[in-house]
């Protein structure tokens, strides 16, 4: 769940200009692993005050902190399914969506400040001059203190100075009102947003956008379920499910809405509902024509491994189960960064300095860069209990457990991990890169190298056929079918050996693909 | 907005369906067969009707090496010398072209008559990341959407440029999420370091076990990839299809510096970005379309005056020695070659170098059916603004991007169903073409 979370909510380890933002994803991983409801974790993130180094929910946020509006188009996106971003600069093209209908909703953020300048200022002009401080400690001590979420005192929204239509004046104050999609809408209660003060508009839009009553938003994160758990959603794109009626099945989209709402938001009991569905469990089909007419779901359908199972299977089949004891919790290093609440002092920066210096994160000179990511190896410090395993270059540890996301070369980028830059940039496409990784990769030796976990369990073992047996289910989990061991056994019998064997069924289709 | 779908059509309850099944299409990866992806690009007007269809230069170029100076060139003090205040600490050279080059230009200059200098680029962002992004896509950054490099634009429009190698390929940088909203398999494919070549290539058994596991693969294989016929899988057939043929293919020789003789590797410089364009010209050789090469160092806020003469060598020597190899094997009118930065410097040098400076910039073209010995437009006296109007990131997209041959101010509709241009709107500067 963590990691296809991560992806629709671009958990990243640095934000776009370095700044770490690793107590997000501890939030969001501690958050997870109690089941916490989705519309309780939505709400958390869009009324999270305070720094990010002390509140991890912030977070989300903050991760447009330097463009505000994207940031709205975004969470729209993620938590509702509605596509504005056009709308943010003109009229949308293709629905019903005006640039006004934007803003009106951005305003509602419109009293959010998301960096603490003066706090900066304060920095510099404290310690700025004090060449007993490195430069590159300064500013990463004043980027993990600098953001944060803060209610200002006005709602300073403005209609952009080129505004281009008859609905508004350029330049003009923007007044917060809500989206609907119907007529009907506007009459429910969680229209009524009691706002009084600027300080209350983001705590009333989230409570509108995350009620029962909402329109979308129960609609939205079913669809999504749908699709991570089915191949294909309900109604596509999953960004887009403004028009309901567009739905393969309308019914349906509107059965798992209300099953939604009765599980309460419990991502994992809905997804219960899902497993034991008639549905789920049926025969997979292939990827259907959607050019010859909607699907109706009469099973799932094959769909790849994301990049993340492929990698965790096989990290497995290395290391074996104890890779569950690796855990990367790096959040602590930005709480120790933390400055005390009021005036800057000289004394308290040197203060933090010191005790970052003490914790080993300075190591490299470069501000505790290492904990940022940049190398593999440097990470290690950020483990929690176990350390993981690194063979041939490789740490071995599950995905949620490396950067965030790995870096670009790295066996999970090739196989679409998304860059976390966009919500929903995962991909399974295919390429010839990714062939050439598990081919002839460092993977690839991983995994069929003697040591590795599931190859020494089936070197163990006294008959072919047991041995065969045993790869069988380590990387495709069912027995091999006799004409298959047969296959197996004389290769075996002509000089392959169990490593050889492990090679081979990684390399297969049915490996990286769910029947 | 200017669009050529009408609205109307759209708000029709069956065109919208048809739009977001083609959609659906490009997001499932129905139509990602490795390097003959058809499919996305039937879906939309054939090259041949675009706008631009008919306009000098339509199509000359073949081949697209994209040269990406990161850190922002001073046009100053490279390929738009000024005298008087805004003069930098290199002496003006003049070039039988009858435009002037700086001393850091020595072999350029001798190619002069074969290039074509933009000395009007204009544009507003000075921050590095976000400059680099719009001038490597013709976009400005967002939030919400990631723009495709031209690379994938070409592959979209005219399908895959090779059987065996990649059509795109970005030499010293990573790839970037070059492929933008189209199929992950117009990605370019990242050569972090020439001398290196391609990664992963040689299997891990020896030549016998090897082909022991293949043989075995096959067999183990069969039932499950040919039982249900998902467009998916069997892409995934393809690819390894692929990737067998270029384990064994004389293309491989393409990646492969070591069969340059040690003369012509000196010509192009020992360094990574000269031994990058020796590798980007044996590469489109080979049938790659579209090569980015990267070359670093370039911002010079205090070091102008102590790093310019190493940094503008390296750049010099790989550049004029690129453009000589290309006209003797008669290849340069029909590969553009491009010189890029994110940013040009400010006209005040002040404590050893310049700051970023977009208002105006200069970028290079060469080859592919662009004048040769051409200077378009100017920049005022100082250097600090264009004299005119000026050429924008977009413009200069529109421009390599016709000069593929490919539609320019025709929509095409994103995964997310929005309608893109390649070139964002932008018209081709043809006054650049002979």
């Amino acid at each position: 769940m963590f990691n296809w979370m991560a992806d629709l909510l671009r958990v990243k380890d640095t934000f776009n200009k370095g700044v770490p933002a690793f107590t997000f994803e501890d939030w969001l991983k501690a958050r997870l692993a109690a089941n916490a409801p989705w519309d309780k974790l939505v709400m958390e993130m869009l009324t999270a005050d305070g720094r990010l180094c002390d509140n991890g929910a912030a977070g989300f946020l903050l991760f447009d902190a330097e463009m505000p509006l994207d940031g709205v188009s975004n969470l729209l996106t993620t938590f509702l399914g509605t596509n504005m971003a056009c709308a943010q600069c003109h009229d949308h093209p293709l629905a019903e969506w005006k640039q006004r209908d934007f803003y009106q909703l951005a305003a509602f953020f419109g009293a959010t400040d998301q960096k603490d300048e003066s706090m900066l200022a304060q920095i510099r002009r404290t310690v700025g001059k004090d060449d007993s401080l490195p430069k590159a400690v300064v500013k990463r001590i004043g980027d993990v203190n600098a953001y944060r979420l803060e209610d200002t005192a006005a709602q300073k929204l403005t209609f952009p100075k080129d505004y281009k239509y008859k609905d508004a004046k350029p330049g003009s104050p923007v007044s917060p009102v809500l989206i609907t999609w119907d007529k009907a809408d506007a009459g429910l209660p969680i229209y009524q947003v009691g706002a009084k003060t600027p300080a209350q508009l983001r705590d009333g839009f989230a409570a509108w956008l995350t009620s029962p009553q909402n329109p979308r938003f129960a609609t939205n994160i079913a669809n999504r379920l749908w699709k991570k758990n089915l191949g294909l959603a309900v109604l596509e794109p999953v960004n887009d499910v403004d028009d309901l009626t567009q739905a393969f099945s309308p019914e349906l989209l509107a059965h798992l809405t209300t099953v939604m709402k009765s599980a309460r938001f419990d991502l994992r009991e809905f997804q219960r509902v899902i497993y034991n569905s008639r549905t789920y469990q049926a025969v997979a089909n292939p990827t259907p024509d959607l050019a010859k007419g909607p699907y109706l779901f009469s099973g799932p359908i094959v769909r790849r491994f994301t990049a993340e199972q492929a990698w965790d299977s096989l990290v497995v089949a290395s290391v074996g189960a104890s890779v569950d004891n690796v855990l990367l919790r790096r959040g602590d290093d930005m709480k120790l960064m933390a400055l005390p609440k009021g005036p800057i002092t000289a004394v308290a920066v040197h203060r933090v300095y010191d005790t970052i210096k003490e914790a080993g994160l300075l190591k490299g000179g470069n501000g505790g860069k290492k904990t940022a990511g940049g190398s593999m190896a440097g990470l290690a410090s950020g483990y929690d209990g176990e350390k993981p395993q690194t063979r041939n270059g490789l740490l071995l540890a599950r995905a949620s457990e490396l950067p965030q996301p790995s870096p670009e070369n790295h066996f999970l980028r090739v196989f679409g991990q998304g860059d976390r830059l966009l919500a929903d940039s995962a991909t399974s496409d295919g390429s010839v890169p990714q062939v050439l990784q598990m081919m002839n990769g460092a993977v690839g030796r991983t995994v069929s190298d003697a040591k590795a976990t599931a190859v020494a369990a089936a070197a163990g073992l006294s008959s072919r056929e047991a041995q065969v047996d045993s790869l069988y289910l380590s990387f495709l989990s069912r027995h091999p079918r006799p004409d298959e061991s047969a296959k197996a056994v004389k290769a075996m019998a002509a000089g392959l050996t169990p490593a050889d064997l492990a090679w081979v069924l990684a390399n297969t289709r049915e490996f990286l693909f769910l029947p | 907005m200017s669009r050529n779908l009408p609205s109307d059509q759209l708000r029709d309850p069956l065109a919208r369906r048809s739009f977001i099944e083609r959609c659906a299409k490009v997001s499932f990866g129905l139509s990602v067969l490795p390097f003959f992806n058809q499919l996305a690009a039937a879906a939309d007007a054939a090259p041949g009707s675009a706008p631009n269809a008919g306009l000098p230069g339509f199509g000359k170029a073949k081949r697209v090496i994209f040269i990406q100076l990161a850190g922002g060139m001073s046009h100053i003090d490279t390929f738009d010398p000024k005298e008087g205040g805004s003069k930098g600490p290199g002496a003006t050279i003049s070039t039988k072209a009858g435009f002037q080059l700086t001393e850091y230009l020595p072999e350029t200059a001798k190619v002069a008559g074969r290039i074509a200098v933009i000395r009007n680029m204009t544009a507003k962002v000075g921050v590095h990341a976000s400059a680099s992004y719009l001038m490597r896509t013709g976009f400005e950054q967002r939030g919400t959407v990631q723009h495709p490099m031209l690379g994938a634009w070409a592959q979209h429009f005219l399908g895959a440029s090779s059987k065996t190698l990649p059509s795109t390929v970005c030499v010293g940088r990573p790839s970037n999420h070059g492929n933008g909203w189209f199929p992950a398999a117009y990605s370019p494919l990242p050569i972090l370091s020439p001398n290196d070549g391609l990664q992963n290539i040689k299997g891990l058994a020896d030549a016998d076990t090897q082909s022991r596991r293949l043989d075995l693969l096959a067999q183990l294989n069969g039932s499950f990839a040919g039982a249900p016929a998902d467009e998916n899988v069997k892409a995934y057939n393809e690819f390894y299809e692929s990737t067998f043929q270029l384990m064994k293919s004389k293309d491989l020789a393409a990646f492969d510096l070591a069969a340059e003789s040690a003369a012509t590797k000196a010509r192009f410089g020992t360094s990574k970005f000269g031994q990058g364009c020796l590798l980007a010209r044996r590469l489109v050789e080979h049938g790659v379309r579209f090569v980015e090469v990267s070359h670093g160092g370039w911002d010079m806020h205090a070091t102008l005056d102590t790093r310019m003469k190493d940094v503008g060598a390296e750049f010099d020597r790989g550049y004029a020695a690129l453009i000589q190899d290309l006209e003797a094997k008669g290849l340069l009118d029909s590969t553009l070659v491009v010189v890029a930065t994110e940013f040009g410097r400010k006209p005040d040098f002040s404590g050893g170098g310049r700051g970023h400076h977009p208002l105006v910039f200069s970028t290079v073209l060469a080859g592919g059916g662009v004048k040769r010995g051409y200077v378009h437009g100017a920049s005022d006296a100082k250097g600090y603004a264009p004299d005119g109007e000026g050429v924008s990131p977009g413009s200069l997209h529109a421009t390599i991007a016709h000069a593929a041959g490919l539609p320019v101010q025709t929509d095409i509709i994103t995964p997310a169903g929005r309608p893109m241009q390649v070139g964002n709107k932008a018209k081709p500067v043809t006054a650049l073409f002979a």
